[in-house]
């Protein structure tokens, strides 16, 4: 579970406007690039751009709209933030195959460049599908939560530039409590659907979540899950290094104790000789069905 | 004057070496990915090198198998059909039950004559030909889903895909080390007794008398009484 | 990058500079971190109180302006920067490079014979010194002393063809403010939005257009309050909003108007607050009429498409002469002009509101025609819907309730801009919500510096400090600009001294009490003075009249109305200068896909101009806050300042009337332009000229009451006396008031007073003596901003008093002149004279439309302008039957030469689209992401559809009605992202009678898939 003096990212959807400012914050302060050609970004039919995360994004905020049948607020359009959610239960610092991913101080899963070797165990295993691969350093990137920013006491980039005061940072109880706050004044405005997630979702987010429309409308799973399918790795890896060792050592073992032997070099009728009747008769059996194969040929 | 015995084509010999040497190359290029304290040491730019050669290393040994499959199919069916699923008779058996006091004390236990392939050497044999088939095509799997070249997008697939492949490459590993470090232990006659067999895969593929007799004896016995493959050599 | 501890942190060893945000017209603060010379990091202030630290998506990426990061990962300088002047000689298809010294010798020569050879010197018997063969546009983007000397620059060299950004913006604001309230502006500031209980926010997107207001909007609906989003499109401010309500484009009038019915029939307005701080009371011409037949007020000239405003007057009680023995005894000091002074006509009143003349029975007879029904199928509003607006924010009416309004294009772009922004104003009024905390009109403008410049006039017809620029026909000599000009009464008695001081700065020693001040040199504007603003200016530069322009950061090849039709006036001119920080449509108009290079032989000057953290100056923001940029990194290659370009060129000419003369070179070389220390030009010393100084002492000016109009004082705009005044450091920003960071907020209403410096008087809140009621005390004790104190008979201000508080040190007990910039010292719901197109706002179609006027017997506003140039071509609704209307997303910023330019905002934004309804969608075969055609008379563009949930049909009329709502950020320049088309090919090139402003917001098109 998290730890009571962990921090979070508190995203209020209930007060994004969608205006991306969070997601340029981001390159700024990292100095992520965005495509440098002519008209490469296409269109994507939405305010949604780019339509996902990738080795140079590690935020983007979500559009999705569906009409609400009141005419006096006709849509419910939910303005969401991918990117990742720092779990308690990280599936990518489990599955990491480089020890880049790690639990840093306050909750926040943080990585280590240098370290991270590019085989992308931790986007597949990852619930949120966060992770990406940056073809260019053949290295994974995503959200550090601006650790280098929390060092100095400051606040994560996104954070700061986010004008309507949707996001927030601070102990996480602390968030919880206000996005709980928030939800019931949702409630009574008549967000019936209104939510907070990740209070303890994969064993606590570290990105408490006010969802207005509730959590579906965002994408968000409902109770996710780490997805499975490296646990193999936590069984076979020890069981091949001990494999391995015991077979070399078997095999040390085996080389000393036959280091002295040495055997005479006999023709095959005098190998014979050593062999029981029965094996004796069997050999000869089958020379001669042998010969006879042959002389049909 | 010694007799030889002609045991391994000059097709199976290129293929088996292509293929020892690239899957010992998967296997260290394989342990790099495995083991996160080599990322650790050496920067995962290291790993990822090693990743990479991991996946060409891989093309010779997925291809040379597969083309000696074209030229000679009739060597691929004999070494699934004897080599590998071959009957186990009461010999084979016996050498198997005495096989491993026999590594340790060779001096003392004496194996029974075999025929061309030993039963116990089928199963490891045949474990690393078909460990090595499930590793290339789990390992397919997961090279398509990180995406054919660096920089491409990888293959959406479903998480059990993903998760057998993971499975299947990870037990795969396992054997394959097991099984290919007695292999080679054997094979490259490391161990006393079968001191010189590496020439049969190495060398020219033929086999002394002395050495067909001490192995394979009734294959032995057999060829050289119907002289197949048989040559008469300077020693 | 963030993730390894390895690498040392970003801000090691730099060093910061605070500046100001480029983009819109919010002022948010940010600090450049720089080390070695070189930006390393761009981020949000977090003292500034406006922004706290926030930044939009465009804020947030100034530093791609200057640098970009590469794939790798590696910072670089933005390629696309202009790094060094080039030129583009007659008939060339290509750029060359070109010295500046050689650019400004070549320039300076072109303007001078351009000049000789279009000067006029009389015009109907008038000197009117005038150089018709030179335009100039831009100024928003300049720092606010830059801004200033585009006028003085363009003036001084005889051209009254000047405007900027305010033109195509928000000139209907003061248009309709000004003869309401006395000034221009947006009444309140950022800070205050949060003190409202109802925020309704009427063609405004402001979240998107000016993000830091949504912090303030939401803050007040987090403390209760509700926030009203009406607009044609469903956005993203209105995803935020209580409630929301779909108009159809160019309906707003009818919408007011039903809202004044709505207050006025159900004994909803304010009475306290109405019938002494407005002129409701107030008696009117009995010959006044309005005619629902003609949809005319009387006075009306079907020939000219004039009115002839004399019905409109008041009827008048008493008349009063100015003492120019007290109070007006300045008039007769040494020094100061003679001129005829003006007579006080009291008017007569009814405090009951009864007389059915008074201003109050006018309007309720007036608006009475508003009904809901009629309302509602006018605007397309369902009419629950409707009601519900009108029962929540006529709830603000209540003495203890406060409301705010929000607005800005989706009002100011229309053939009738400027009543829209009156009818807001008077709504306001009607509700007692002007000048108390939470309340205003506030008008949200749009370029970083379109406050300063409009401030400082940049454009045709206004000078400085809004006063009124001299026309030929009224204001020959200096003595009728005085006489006719100077109010009555109120604080515009002190019209002199405003005049003679910015004569004094302009014409320097040569301004004396007997050339006038120098008056006669300046250039005068013709009779048809509208003619002298941005719309004809293309025309006439098309049909071969104006031969030369400065084009100071603005981009007409894009921007204008019929874009087309201003890019064909281009191409004739003889020569063009465009100081820019990147290419645009404009410099390059001659790469436009089809244009035939060869035959233009206009000669293109490209500068490259620094940006605003690559040289010093200050900005204005919409809350009239006045803030110092500092000077981050050097320009960028060989760019410069537009001080320095500006300053380079006019002293050329000067140089060269003074050696060779030509057409009265005096108007030239009198001109004073002494803007440099230690012989470089100098940011610092033009602001000394802007606060003002005394000529004799050479002392800064310290409060507008050190103005005299005796010669003593010279100031460049007399509401800035007081931004930059401390004689202690004169060229250090840090000790000037500009420049003032102090954070804290007694009042607790978000009045910041000493932070930076707003004008005037570093008010706050404008008219703030409507924030207490006729004893002095807050309407609301919560929103106490100051009040009278009986027991020590003075006033408590947390803000500047906009009123006369004290007099000779003693306090001025409450009266009702709360608004002392109109001589009557109350506001005007019905205005006698300023307005062009009748005393009251009255509902017509937009100039296109698909429907009748269902409300009078006059399609469409009967005064609009520039509608028979022929390149009009006015569509037909049964051919163009869709309703288009254009703005902006928050991703990019208007002609997009900033934005486009930024990989950051193109990758959050890459392309143009259009947004349209499923249901038009579905008539027409488009899916959403297909390429579509939109087309009309004027043009076409071919651009991407988004279909969405969020546009629907409006029904008017009983009848469904598309809309196409048409972001206008693409064209063909652009490093990192442009398109062929450029949207404003098909906006109509008409204009507002009071403001110029052209109708970009409802016009027809077709649409079909390409
Ligand atoms: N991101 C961004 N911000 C900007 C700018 C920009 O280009 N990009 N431009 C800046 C400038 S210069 C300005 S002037 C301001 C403009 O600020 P705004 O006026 O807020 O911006 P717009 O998006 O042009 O228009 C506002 C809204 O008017 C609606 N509208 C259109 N026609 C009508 C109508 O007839 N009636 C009503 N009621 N609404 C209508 C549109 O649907 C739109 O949502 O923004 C400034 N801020
Ligand atoms: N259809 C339609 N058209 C519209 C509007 C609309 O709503 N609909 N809105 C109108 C409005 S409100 C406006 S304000 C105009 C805006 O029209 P423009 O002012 O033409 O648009 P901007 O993109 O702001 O252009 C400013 C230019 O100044 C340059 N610049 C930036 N900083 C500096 C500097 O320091 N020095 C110099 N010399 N140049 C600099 C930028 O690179 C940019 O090219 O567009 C109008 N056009
Ligand atoms: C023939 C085809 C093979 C292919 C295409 C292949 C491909 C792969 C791929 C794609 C991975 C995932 C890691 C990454 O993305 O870099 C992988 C991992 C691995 N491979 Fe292979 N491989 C093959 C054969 C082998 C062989 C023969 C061995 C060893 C004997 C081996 C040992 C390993 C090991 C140990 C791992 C790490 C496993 C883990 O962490 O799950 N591979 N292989
Ligand atoms: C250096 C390492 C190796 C050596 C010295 C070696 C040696 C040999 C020898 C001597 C044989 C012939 C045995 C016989 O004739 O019965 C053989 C067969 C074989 N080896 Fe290896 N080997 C090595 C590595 C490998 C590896 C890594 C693989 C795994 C893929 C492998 C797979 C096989 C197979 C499948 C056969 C049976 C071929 C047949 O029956 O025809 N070997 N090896
Ligand atoms: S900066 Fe804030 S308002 Fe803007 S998209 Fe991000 S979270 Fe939403
Ligand atoms: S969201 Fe994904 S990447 Fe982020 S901590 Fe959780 S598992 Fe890891
Ligand atoms: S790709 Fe992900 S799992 Fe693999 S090493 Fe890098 S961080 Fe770890
Ligand atoms: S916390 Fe930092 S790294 Fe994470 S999304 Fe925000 S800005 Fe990017
Ligand atoms: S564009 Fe406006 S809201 Fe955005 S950062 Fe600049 S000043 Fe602030
Ligand atoms: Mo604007």
């Amino acid at each position: 579970m998290a730890k009571p003096n962990d921090v979070a990212i508190y995203f209020d959807s209930s007060l994004c406007t969608g205006c991306k400012g969070c997601q340029v914050a981001c390159k700024q302060w990292n100095e992520l690039p965005a495509p440098l050609g002519h008209n490469v970004t296409e269109f994507s039919g939405s305010l949604q751009s780019p339509m996902d995360l990738n080795g140079d994004t590690r935020l983007i905020q979500t559009f999705h709209e569906e009409e609400s049948g009141n005419k006096f607020q006709p849509i419910n359009w939910a303005i969401g933030r991918r990117s990742c959610m720092h779990c308690t239960d990280a599936a990518c610092v489990e599955v990491c195959s480089s020890h880049a991913l790690f639990h840093d101080k306050n909750g926040i899963v943080n990585f280590d460049t240098e370290k991270c070797n590019g085989c992308q165990y931790c986007r597949t295993a990852c619930p949120f599908d966060v992770p990406r691969f940056r073809p260019g350093d053949h290295k994974i990137d995503k959200c550090t939560a601006c650790m280098d920013r929390l060092e100095k006491g400051g606040i994560p980039a996104c954070v700061k530039t986010c004008q309507p005061e949707a996001l927030r940072f601070g102990n996480r109880d602390e968030m919880i409590a206000k996005a709980k706050a928030r939800v019931e004044v949702l409630k009574a405005k008549g967000f019936s659907k209104a939510e907070v997630y990740g209070e303890t979702e994969m064993g606590g987010l570290h990105v408490i979540y006010v969802c207005k429309h509730g959590h579906e409308a965002y994408g968000l799973p409902t109770n996710p899950q780490k997805k499975a399918v490296y646990d193999s790795h936590k069984l076979f890896r020890p069981l091949g290094g001990i494999a391995a060792a015991a077979t070399v050592a078997g095999l040390a073992l085996s080389w000393i104790s036959a280091r002295k032997y040495h055997r005479d070099d006999l023709t095959i009728d005098e190998a014979k000789k050593t062999w029981t009747p029965e094996q004796q008769a069997k050999a000869d059996a089958e020379l001669k069905a042998a010969l006879e194969e042959k002389e049909e040929k | 004057m010694t007799r030889y015995i002609q045991r391994h084509s000059r097709l199976a010999r290129v293929t088996h070496g292509v293929a020892a040497v690239s899957c010992i190359f998967l296997a260290l290029t394989g342990v790099a990915v495995f083991t996160p304290a080599i990322s650790e040491a050496l920067g995962g730019t290291f790993v990822y090198w090693m990743r990479m050669l991991h996946r060409i290393a891989a093309v010779p040994f997925i291809l040379f198998p597969l083309i000696a499959l074209v030229r000679s199919p009739k060597g691929a069916a004999h070494l699934f059909k004897n080599n590998i699923f071959g009957k186990w008779d009461k010999d084979d058996w016996e050498f198997a039950r005495k096989f491993v006091p026999y590594l340790f004390n060779p001096q003392k236990v004496h194996m029974p004559p075999q025929h061309e392939v030993k039963g116990a050497q089928r199963m490891a044999d045949g474990g690393l030909v078909i460990m090595g088939i499930l590793m290339a095509l789990s390992g397919l799997v997961m090279w398509a889903e990180a995406g054919w070249i660096p920089g491409s997008t990888g293959i959406a697939m479903s998480a059990s895909l993903i998760w057998a492949a993971h499975i299947i490459h990870d037990i795969g590993f396992l054997v394959i080390i097991v099984f290919g470090l007695g292999h080679i232990y054997l094979g490259a006659g490391i161990f006393q007794p079968y001191k010189g067999t590496a020439n049969l895969m190495w060398g020219d593929g033929k086999v002394s008398e002395a050495d067909a007799a001490y192995h394979w004896g009734y294959w032995a016995n057999t060829r050289l009484g119907t002289g197949e493959g048989v040559t008469t050599e300077k020693k | 990058a963030a993730d390894t501890a390895k690498k040392p942190y970003k801000l090691v060893s730099t060093q910061e500079f605070t500046n100001i945000c480029c983009y819109c017209a919010g002022g948010c603060g940010v600090i450049c971190s720089v080390r070695n010379g070189e930006l390393v990091n761009l981020e949000g202030d977090p003292d500034h109180p406006v922004n706290k630290g926030g930044l939009c998506p465009k804020g947030a990426t100034m530093f791609n302006l200057r640098n970009v990061v590469t794939p790798d990962r590696k910072v670089k300088h933005n390629e696309s920067r202009l790094l060094k002047p080039q030129v583009r000689r007659p008939g060339s298809d290509k750029w060359e490079d070109i010295s500046w010294e050689d650019a400004f010798n070549e320039i300076a020569r072109h303007v001078k014979k351009t000049r000789d050879e279009n000067f006029v010197e009389y015009e109907d018997g008038v000197l009117v010194n005038r150089n018709d063969g030179m335009a100039s546009i831009g100024a928003a983007q300049l720092q606010t002393e830059e801004a200033w000397l585009v006028q003085k620059f363009c003036r001084s060299l005889g051209s009254v063809q000047i405007d900027n950004q305010t033109r195509p913006c928000h000139s209907s604001t003061p248009a309709g403010f000004a003869p309401t309230f006395g000034r221009g502006s947006m009444t309140s500031h950022w800070c205050d939005i949060e003190n409202a209980d109802v925020v309704m926010s009427i063609g405004s997107n402001s979240v998107e257009s000016h993000p830091l207001s949504s912090r303030y909007i939401e803050r007040a609906q987090r403390k209760g309050g509700t926030w009203i989003v009406v607009d044609p499109r469903y956005t993203r401010s209105a995803a935020q909003a209580d409630l929301y309500a779909c108009i159809r484009p160019g309906t707003d009038i009818a919408f007011f108007g039903g809202m004044m019915n709505y207050i006025l029939s159900n004994n909803l307005w304010q009475d306290e607050y109405v019938k002494n701080y407005t002129n409701a009371p107030c008696l009117i011409n009995p010959d006044f009429k309005f005619d629902p037949e003609s949809g005319h007020f009387t006075g009306y000239n079907p020939d000219t498409h004039k009115y002839d405003d004399e019905t409109w007057s008041y009827q008048t009680a008493s008349d009063r002469e100015w003492d120019t023995k007290g109070a007006m005894n300045w008039v007769t000091k040494p020094g100061v002009p003679k001129f005829k002074y003006p007579t006080v006509h009291e008017p007569k009143k009814d405090m009951t509101l009864q007389d059915p003349n008074c201003v109050f029975q006018i309007m309720k007879r007036h608006y009475s025609r508003y009904t809901l029904d009629k309302v509602s199928s006018v605007t397309g509003i369902d009419k629950e819907v409707l009601e519900k607006v009108y029962q929540v924010y006529t709830s603000t009416g209540k003495r203890e309730r406060v409301g705010t309004i929000l607005y800005a294009l989706g009002e100011t772009q229309h053939t009738f801009g400027s009543q829209n922004c009156r009818s807001m104003a008077v709504i306001q009024l009607l509700l007692g919500n002007v000048g108390v905390p939470g309340g205003g009109v506030n008008a949200l403008r749009g370029e970083p510096n379109v406050q300063g410049s409009t401030d400082i006039a940049a454009t045709s017809d206004g000078l400085p400090g809004y006063l009124n620029y001299p026309r030929q026909d009224k204001h020959a000599k200096l003595a009728d600009w005085l006489a006719k000009e100077t109010y009555a009464d109120g604080y515009y008695t002190n019209k002199p001294k405003f005049m003679v001081s910015i004569l004094k700065e302009w014409y320097g020693e040569n301004a004396t009490v007997e050339n006038d001040y120098g008056y006669d040199w300046m250039p005068k504007l013709p009779h048809e003075y509208r003619d002298a603003s941005m719309i004809p200016t293309w025309n006439r530069m098309r049909d071969g009249k104006v031969k030369g322009y400065f084009v100071w950061g603005m981009n007409p090849a894009h921007f204008a109305p019929n874009a087309s039709n201003a890019r064909r006036g281009l191409a004739k001119l003889d020569w063009m200068v465009v100081s820019d920080i990147v290419p645009t449509e404009t410099s390059d108009f001659w790469k436009e896909p089809g244009f035939d290079v060869k035959s233009c032989k206009t000669e293109i000057y490209r500068l490259p101009a620094a940006l605003i953290y690559e040289r010093p100056g200050s900005i204005v923001n919409s809350g009239r806050m006045l803030q110092w940029r500092e000077q981050a990194v050097p320009p960028l290659g060989q760019a410069k300042w537009d001080l320095e370009m500006m300053s380079e060129i006019f002293t050329r000419v000067q140089d060269l009337y003074r050696k060779e003369g030509g057409k009265c070179p005096e108007a030239v070389t009198k001109v004073n332009w002494d803007y440099k220390v230690d012989g470089k030009w100098s940011m610092e010393r033009v602001a000394r000229a802007l606060n003002g100084y005394n000529t004799v002492t050479g002392k800064f000016l310290k409060t507008y009451g050190d103005l005299q109009a005796d010669g003593t004082s010279a100031c460049g705009c007399w509401i800035y006396v007081g931004y930059w005044n401390n004689d202690d450091a004169p060229l250090d920003h840090t000790k000037q008031p500009v420049y003032r960071r102090g954070t804290e907020d007694p009042s607790g209403l978000g009045v910041f007073p000493n932070w930076a410096w707003v004008w005037p008087a570093n008010r706050r809140i404008l008219y703030n003596r409507g924030a207490a009621d006729m004893k002095g005390q807050p309407w609301n004790p919560k929103r106490d901003l100051l009040h009278w104190d009986e027991k020590a008979q003075k006033w408590v201000c947390y803000d500047v008093p906009d009123f006369v508080a004290a007099k000779d040190g003693k306090g001025v007990p409450p009266n009702n002149k709360a608004f002392m910039m109109t001589w009557e010292q109350y506001s005007r719901l019905f205005p006698n004279h300023g307005m062009a197109d009748g005393p009251l706002p009255e509902h017509y179609e937009p100039w296109e439309s698909p429907v009748k006027n269902q409300i009078n017997g006059s399609q469409n506003n009967p005064c609009a302008i520039y509608t028979n140039d022929p390149s009009v071509k006015r569509a037909d609704p049964d051919k163009f039957p869709i309703v288009a209307t254009t703005y902006s997303v928050v991703e990019h910023w208007q002609a997009g030469g900033q934005t486009r330019n930024c990989p950051w905002l193109v990758e959050i934004s890459p392309r143009p689209f259009v947004e349209m309804s499923e249901e038009l969608a579905k008539e027409k075969g488009i899916k959403n992401k297909d390429l579509v055609r939109v087309w009309n008379n004027r043009g076409e563009v071919r651009v991407q559809a988004m279909v969405t949930k969020r546009l629907k049909p409006v029904m008017v009329d009983g009848k469904p009605h598309h809309i196409l709502g048409c972001p206008h950020h693409f064209s063909f320049i652009g490093r990192y992202a442009s398109d062929r088309w450029t949207m404003n090919d098909l906006t109509p090139n008409v204009g507002d009678p009071n403001s110029q402003i052209p109708e970009y917001r409802g016009f027809l098109v077709n649409v079909e898939k390409a």
